[in-house]
């Protein structure tokens, strides 16, 4: 499975605003007026899916997330990002895509 | 002039004539009825209240009119209008005093976007306010008809009005609507307070209105900065506890509450943010009033 | 004796000199005609709004902030339309409202919305629905004489809700429905139709049969609480495609084509005698305009004078309920025979409706 940012007119990062809190940053969609509580792994990967230019696979993502954060466990990271990966999905802020 | 000022007879002739004209902190409320008994409560409630001239600008023309038809007469009705448009259902005329409330509520749900509107409860120390968001059943009204009889101002005890552009709150220090058990827990609580009679069998069991203190209604105009957002909750034979809670639960918390996050899109997401910046946040359990008002008490003497 | 608001749209300048029972009288009006937004908008561009006391002013940005709120809502949701049908093959035109928010025109400046309103071919509706259906629009409860009446009669599928975001969508296959006496082409209004450079896949009608489409629909169908509103839009559209010198005379051209003369004379009508919308006089002259004499024009003013005003007890006389409810007969005897006309309006009586536009407002129910 890979993972690109959900696209359509209505899912460009335009109209999207950040605030920073505690436990990460409040997600502001300005279209729909979604708003969600995103942690600082589930930013980041959002952040990298949206960089990257070719829809990343959870191999791709896991060994960004280590890359930033040595100290982590392999199979820790790779299930944590899994999970914030199908959290993601849900909220239909990322699109999973077939190969 | 004030709503003393007049006498009940005065007061009865406006109700039922051209409209009893009063400042509620922002808005400018004229109130109609024909119905004779409402009066003495109003003129209870709403005591302290500044008249408005005849000739200033009113934003809500607010009106409890008797039912249509038969229901003028046969289990009879109250209907409230606000200038020609019916937002309820009627309901029986022993009501018609609630409705008023409910209904200018209302008219600030409906007409006033250009401030946050929150379902909170909002109390303040000279011009600190603490805000009480509150799914139903917290107690809230409870803990701010307390507070309000315990040296705190009454900003607002269902609808906290947050201006757009500095922040603050601006107090309409209207009478608390109170439930069911907390009429009696006030009343022993609260002795002096004035409470009307219970009104049974209303959507939200029974109620009692009780009316702000003096010195709330006369310190209206002058609005509060927000310094603590408190989410009390009231469990039986629960110790006094102020626990901190983190601000992106707070931020969800009071966006949960806004009635009108969603109408003002970047504005309220923006308007937020900044309550969230501007206070310290805390979940409250409570089981004992005293207690709670002196740990409120303690945190308005922290900061 | 002018309604205020109308007086105010015609000349702004005049907030100057209001005093705060005019602004509470104001404000009220324009809240009740659904113009509050727009109200909030001529007053920026006139340059009158620093001069506007406090009260006002706040209840003017509430509306605006609605208005606003809507806009960007129907935005978005045009955007999943856009999806929806553009897999399908099925063209999306938009109408009214979100055409003219979606166009960016003057006409969508403090527009406040029901509902979207898109035109599909006949030949589509059914592809259309089920379209929708998959994408979680649901056509919203009528009992099944109004299904049948909806459908055989009228000129659009049971108005739509989508499950989740809560949008109301009516979709159109021609602009009157098939047992109206007049019978407007909607092919022709398909194959005119212009897609939005901004936005690939959703179109709009062309300028003369977006103004025609405004003007029959006002005339035709339009709900009392909305008739000044529509009339404004109408005003907008003018103004703005009245620009070009060419456009009066394919506006009358089109209407003869699309035989929607009477419609649009009556527009002209109107809004050069309440809005002072600025027509050339020879297209007044050529489409008989200008005439007030004749007892159907006499008797079709004291209707609409009655009802092209804020709905509003500021505004109302005793012969208002009556022009409204003409206005509804009116409207219907222009959309249906009369014999089915009857059967209808004798239907309803037995048969409370549980969803259907109720024409007779409440405002009306205190009057009687």
């Amino acid at each position: 499975m890979f993972y690109s940012i959900a696209t359509g007119e209505r899912r460009s990062s335009e109209g999207v605003f950040w605030k920073e809190v505690d436990e990460g940053w409040i997600r502001y969609e300005e279209h729909s007026g979604n708003t969600q509580l995103i942690n600082p792994l589930a930013r980041f990967i959002i952040d990298l899916i949206d960089r990257s230019v070719e829809p990343l696979s959870i191999p791709d993502i896991a060994n960004e997330v280590l890359l930033a954060e040595p100290d982590t466990e392999p199979s820790t990271c790779l299930v944590e990002v899994e999970a914030v990966l199908r959290t993601l999905s849900e909220a239909q802020l990322i699109l999973a895509v077939r190969p | 002039m004030i709503v003393n000022n007049l006498s009940i007879g005065e007061i009865r002739n406006r109700l039922s004539g051209d409209g009893l004209r009063i400042a509620s902190g922002p808005f400018n409320c004229r109130i109609q009825s024909a119905f004779p008994e409402l009066a003495q409560d109003l003129a209870r409630l709403y005591a302290h209240h500044s008249l408005v001239p005849d000739d200033t600008f009113i934003d809500f023309h607010v009106a409890v009119q008797v039912g249509y038809g038969l229901r003028r007469w046969l289990r009879p009705q109250a209907r409230f209008v606000v200038d020609g448009i019916e937002p309820f259902t009627p309901l029986p005329r022993a009501q018609a005093l609630p409705m008023i409330e409910w209904g200018m509520n209302w008219c600030i749900t409906a007409y006033s976007q250009n401030v946050l509107i929150l379902h909170a409860a909002a109390v303040a120390r000279g011009n600190r306010a603490i805000i009480m968001p509150a799914p139903p059943g917290s107690g809230k009204s409870t803990l701010c008809a307390a507070l309000v009889n315990r040296g705190w101002r009454l900003l607002s005890d269902e609808l906290t009005i947050i201006r757009l552009d500095t922040g603050e709150v601006s107090g309409l220090a209207r009478p608390v609507n109170l439930k069911n058990k907390s009429i009696d827990i006030i009343r022993a609580f609260a002795p002096d307070a004035f409470l009307t009679q219970p009104v049974l069998d209303t959507t939200k069991g029974t109620v009692a209105l009780m009316a702000p203190s003096a010195e709330s209604v006369r310190d209206i105009e002058q609005l509060a900065m927000p310094c603590w957002m408190i989410l009390p909750r009231y469990r039986p034979g629960a110790s006094t506890s102020l626990t901190p809670m983190k601000t992106g639960a707070a931020f969800l918390q009071i966006a949960d509450n806004a009635m009108n996050y969603h109408v003002l899109g970047i504005k309220g997401f923006k308007a937020v943010g900044h309550l969230v910046d501007r206070c310290k946040h805390f979940n409250f359990e409570y089981s004992q009033l005293d207690e709670a008002i002196a740990r409120f008490d303690h945190l308005a003497s922290e900061d | 004796m002018v309604a205020l608001l109308i007086s105010v749209l015609n000349d702004p300048a005049q907030v100057d000199q209001l005093k705060p029972i005019e602004w509470d009288l104001l404000i009220r009006q324009a809240r009740h005609a659904n113009l509050l937004a727009r109200l909030y908008r001529l007053l920026e561009q006139s340059g009158e709004l620093p001069g506007i006391p406090e009260r006002p002013h706040n209840h003017l940005v509430s509306g605006s902030i609605m208005a606003d709120r809507q806009h960007l809502s129907i935005k978005y949701e045009v955007g999943f339309l856009r999806e929806t049908f553009s897999h399908r093959g099925i063209p999306l035109i938009l109408l009214k409202g979100a055409a003219y928010v979606l166009a960016g025109l003057p006409a969508a400046s403090g527009r406040v919305f029901a509902d979207i309103d898109i035109l599909v071919p006949h030949a589509q509706l059914g592809e259309t629905e089920q379209a929708l259906m998959l994408t979680g629009w649901v056509t919203t409860t009528l009992d099944a004489y109004d299904q049948r009446y909806y459908r055989q009669w009228m000129h659009e599928l049971p108005a739509m809700q989508h499950m989740f975001r809560g949008t109301a969508l009516d979709v159109h296959h021609t602009i009157l429905p098939p047992t109206s006496r007049l019978k407007p082409d909607p092919a022709l209004l398909i194959e005119a139709s212009i897609e939005l450079p901004d936005t690939p896949g959703v179109r709009i009608l062309c300028p003369s049969d977006m103004v025609l489409h405004s003007a029959t629909h006002l005339f035709h169908e339009g709900e009392p609480d909305n008739l000044l509103r529509d009339l404004s839009d109408l005003d907008l559209l003018l103004r703005h495609f009245g620009e070009k010198t060419a456009f009066w005379n394919e506006l009358v051209g089109r209407a003869r084509q699309l035989q929607l003369d009477a419609p649009l004379r009556l527009a002209l009508h109107y809004a050069t005698k309440l809005l002072n919308t600025p027509v050339p006089t020879d297209i007044m002259l050529d489409m008989h305009a200008l005439d007030s004499n004749g007892l159907r024009q006499r008797v079709l003013d004291a209707i609409y004078f009655r009802v092209l005003v804020p709905q509003h007890q500021s505004t109302t006389d005793a012969l208002s309920p009556l022009a409204r409810k003409l206005l509804y007969i009116r409207s219907h005897w222009l959309r249906m025979p009369p014999h089915l006309l009857a059967f209808h309006l004798g239907h309803k009586a037995l048969f409370p409706p549980r969803v259907v536009p109720v024409p007779l407002t409440k405002d009306e129910l205190n009057l009687l």
